[in-house]
């Protein structure tokens, strides 16, 4: 049998897998068009989360430096700045350099802190780690 | 113009080993595919929210897939024993030296019942014709169940043997046995009324019974009378005139020949032929299909002969233990045992061919039985014969019921697949045509699962994402394209739908069988029934009806923002149910199928016009 006889014959059948492969690619192509719907939104709520939270890592590390320049020996004072530099920067802020040079300024005060500075210097690790 | 109006058999399927290959590696990759499909879907994706729903669906993928392993092992490959050359005589077809070195003796059958006797005469004609490079005697026979005098005259005109009887015990079977009591030719040609041998017949089939163990030989069953259809340019035309005429043109030359109700009942049988029944003789398990087969007398009697002896033997033990309840002996007077085995003799029917709706099956399976003697067969690719198709609906269900009904009945009441006798790849082959008539069970799931899914919104999977996709796709194209290969020269389209078309006839033939209802032996009708049979489609048109209904509920549903489809699931779903709708289509435009004047009556009545 010649060949163009047999794909006459099998034209149904090549038909049905092109059918197939088609509408494969169309069942993928609308889920990812359901998914990048799903994670626009998600993306969306997070922007909203991420102003408001920016918002608020400003105000607090504003209210945090003034306090400790009212107070420059108040080691709690001190550890709060050094909580706000941190919220700061993975609020995206503060340049994380910038905060980690203003963390270290902080760091001469540290000598008698006790557990008042554990939780800022915890925060501060896991801020500048990178 | 195709095969159908030049009136000429298939081309036989030659793949070269290369082909083979691809074809083999395919199906292994698919079947492989397919079991990592069905572990994820037992294992991570059954919906246990609707469970009533996802446990049927996966039980039928799982058994459908079973069917997919049995049927690739069928089509396999196609190695088969080598015809040798022409026998000059009948010892050349025994392997005996001490038989006598005479010229064969042909014996050709004609059963008949109530077609026209001129029909008959054609076929008588055509066997007085048949060739042979040696000297052979061919005896050509009427085997007259009708008991009608015309059709004696014309065995008498054709100057050939009438053979009749005084009832019809068995139908067709015990036709055929009457007539082996009165012949005694080496070998038998088995034809139809309708049967119209050509020349080569014999020269074709006759060097295969050099193997002393060759006990028939089965050759393909061609339809020359299937209807072309209409070309779709002429279709075109006479819709929409001229222009119509160009676009039709202007199709073909992009997608070759499109013929519009070409063989409208499926009855095209290369696929059977020329892949699944020639596929089988590497398993010598290629059974008998009647018509156009060739038997050695030998082995057909002497497998009737033990079958007889074992069946008195077992009637005569059966006697023996009512004498003995009766008469509370233990030991049976000797006279008494005599008497008995005579009666059990008596009551016990000899016969070569088994009285059943499916005889050529069933006698089969008791020649492959005999290991003893280990009587082969074979499936011959040449066509050596033609014959008449059912061309309507009505002929064409008795025809496909008595074939699924028949099957089904021997798997209940003498089921080879546990019996003795049988090599295991035998047994395989076996099982693949039972298993197939069980097909409606898992198909009817395959139907009407969509349908409840587009208007309930149901999921029978955990979930339709890119998951079910991924698991499920690779197998799918796999499989098609292993299919494209393995059956690379025949359509496979045509076959598929109407396999899942015929679900309510196979059901009925399954439920006739587990009622223990016997099938009956209906002649299929030679003559064409005109008319409308829509009442024999309904169960199609109720599937086709609700798919639709469901399809159309589901989208506007789903674009008017409400119901809770995932657009995955309505992809899916839409397209599984395209494919139902296009796979029963076939079977209700048959339903109502009318021959076109100019393309199709032509070519179904040239047959008549030869008669005339």
């Amino acid at each position: 049998m010649k060949f163009s006889e047999a794909l006459i014959g099998a034209r149904s059948q090549i038909a049905w897998i092109a059918a197939l492969a088609l509408s494969t690619v169309a069942i993928i192509h609308l889920e990812r068009l359901s998914i990048g719907e799903q994670e626009a939104v998600q993306r969306a709520r997070v922007a909203a989360t991420d102003a408001r939270l920016a918002a608020e890592a400003t105000e607090a590390l504003g209210q945090a430096e003034a306090r400790l320049a009212a107070s420059p020996a108040d080691a709690a004072a001190a550890a709060s700045l050094l909580v706000a530099l941190s919220n700061a920067v993975e609020a995206g802020v503060l340049d994380i350099d910038e905060g980690r040079r203003r963390a270290d300024q902080l760091w001469e005060l540290a000598g008698n802190a006790g557990p008042i500075w554990r939780p800022g210097i915890v925060a501060a690790a896991l801020a500048f780690a990178n | 113009m195709t095969r159908f109006e030049r009136q000429v058999p298939w081309q036989i399927s030659r793949h070269s080993q290369l082909h083979h290959a691809l074809w083999q590696f395919l199906a292994t990759c698919s079947l492989i595919f397919g079991a990592w499909y069905l572990w994820w879907r037992w294992t991570e994706s059954l919906n246990f929210a609707a469970l009533w729903f996802s446990l049927p669906l996966v039980v039928a993928e799982t058994l459908a897939y079973i069917g997919l392993i049995l049927f690739t092992i069928n089509i396999w490959t196609d190695r088969s024993p080598q015809p040798g050359p022409s026998p000059h005589s009948l010892r050349d077809i025994t392997g005996d030296p001490l038989t006598p070195e005479r010229p064969l003796v042909i014996d050709v059958f004609f059963a008949t019942y109530n077609e026209d006797p001129e029909i008959v005469r054609k076929g008588l004609q055509a066997a007085k014709r048949l060739d042979y490079p040696h000297p052979i005697e061919v005896r050509v026979h009427v085997l007259d169940d009708g008991r009608r005098p015309p059709m004696g005259d014309v065995a008498r005109e054709e100057g050939v043997n009438y053979i009749t009887r005084t009832d019809n015990v068995g139908y067709k079977a015990g036709n055929l046995r009457n007539a082996m009591n009165h012949t005694s030719g080496d070998l038998i040609v088995i034809c139809d009324a309708d049967t119209i041998p050509l020349p080569h017949l014999l020269t074709e089939t006759l060097g295969y019974f050099r193997d002393p163990r060759m006990a028939w030989v089965q050759t393909p069953q061609w339809f020359w009378d299937v209807p072309p259809g209409v070309p779709l340019p002429v279709m075109l035309a006479r819709r929409f005139g001229r222009v119509g005429g160009g676009v039709g043109r202007a199709a073909e030359a992009l997608i070759g020949p499109v013929r519009l109700g070409e063989d409208p009942f499926g009855n095209d049988p290369q696929l059977f032929y020329d892949f699944i029944l020639r596929r089988r003789n590497w398993a010598n398990a290629a059974f008998c299909c009647g018509a156009g087969s060739v038997h050695r007398r030998e082995a057909v009697m002497e497998v009737a002969l033990r079958t007889w002896a074992t069946d008195v033997d077992v009637s005569f033990q059966r006697q023996l233990d009512e004498i003995r309840q009766l008469t509370g002996e233990a030991e049976v007077d000797r006279r008494l045992a005599t008497v008995t085995r005579v009666s059990a003799a008596q009551e016990v029917d000899f016969t070569p061919f088994m009285l059943h709706v499916s005889e050529d099956i069933y006698t089969s399976i008791r020649l492959h039985k005999d290991r003893e003697r280990g009587w082969k067969s074979v499936q011959h690719p040449v066509v050596v014969s033609r014959m008449v198709s059912p061309n309507d609906l009505l002929s064409w269900t008795i025809q496909r019921f008595k074939y699924a009904g028949g099957t089904l009945d021997i798997l209940r009441t003498d089921n080879p697949l546990f019996a003795k006798g049988m090599t295991l790849p035998q047994r395989i082959m076996y099982g693949v045509t039972f298993y197939s008539y069980l097909s409606p069970l898992w198909n009817v799931v395959f139907l009407l699962w969509p349908v409840i899914f587009l208007f309930t919104g149901l999921v029978p999977v955990a979930t339709y994402s890119i998951d079910f996709l991924l698991h499920i796709v690779p197998f799918l194209l796999l499989n098609e394209l292993a299919q494209l290969a393995g059956f690379w020269g025949a359509k496979t389209m045509s076959g598929r739908r109407w396999y899942l078309a015929m679900f309510p006839l196979n059901i009925q033939a399954l439920w006739a069988v587990v009622r223990k209802r016997k099938i009956s032996f209906p002649v299929t009708p030679k003559q064409r029934s005109e008319g409308r049979f829509l009442s024999l489609v309904k169960w199609q048109l109720l599937v086709v009806g609700l798919s639709i209904a469901g399809l159309i509920w589901a989208w506007t549903l789903h674009l008017g923002g409400g119901g809770t489809y995932s657009i995955g699931g309505l992809v899916a779903n839409t397209l599984w149910g395209v494919n139902n709708i296009l796979s029963l289509m076939p079977i209700i435009f048959a339903a109502v199928w009318k021959p076109d004047p100019e393309f199709d009556l032509p070519i179904m009545e040239r047959f008549q016009h030869e008669v005339q």
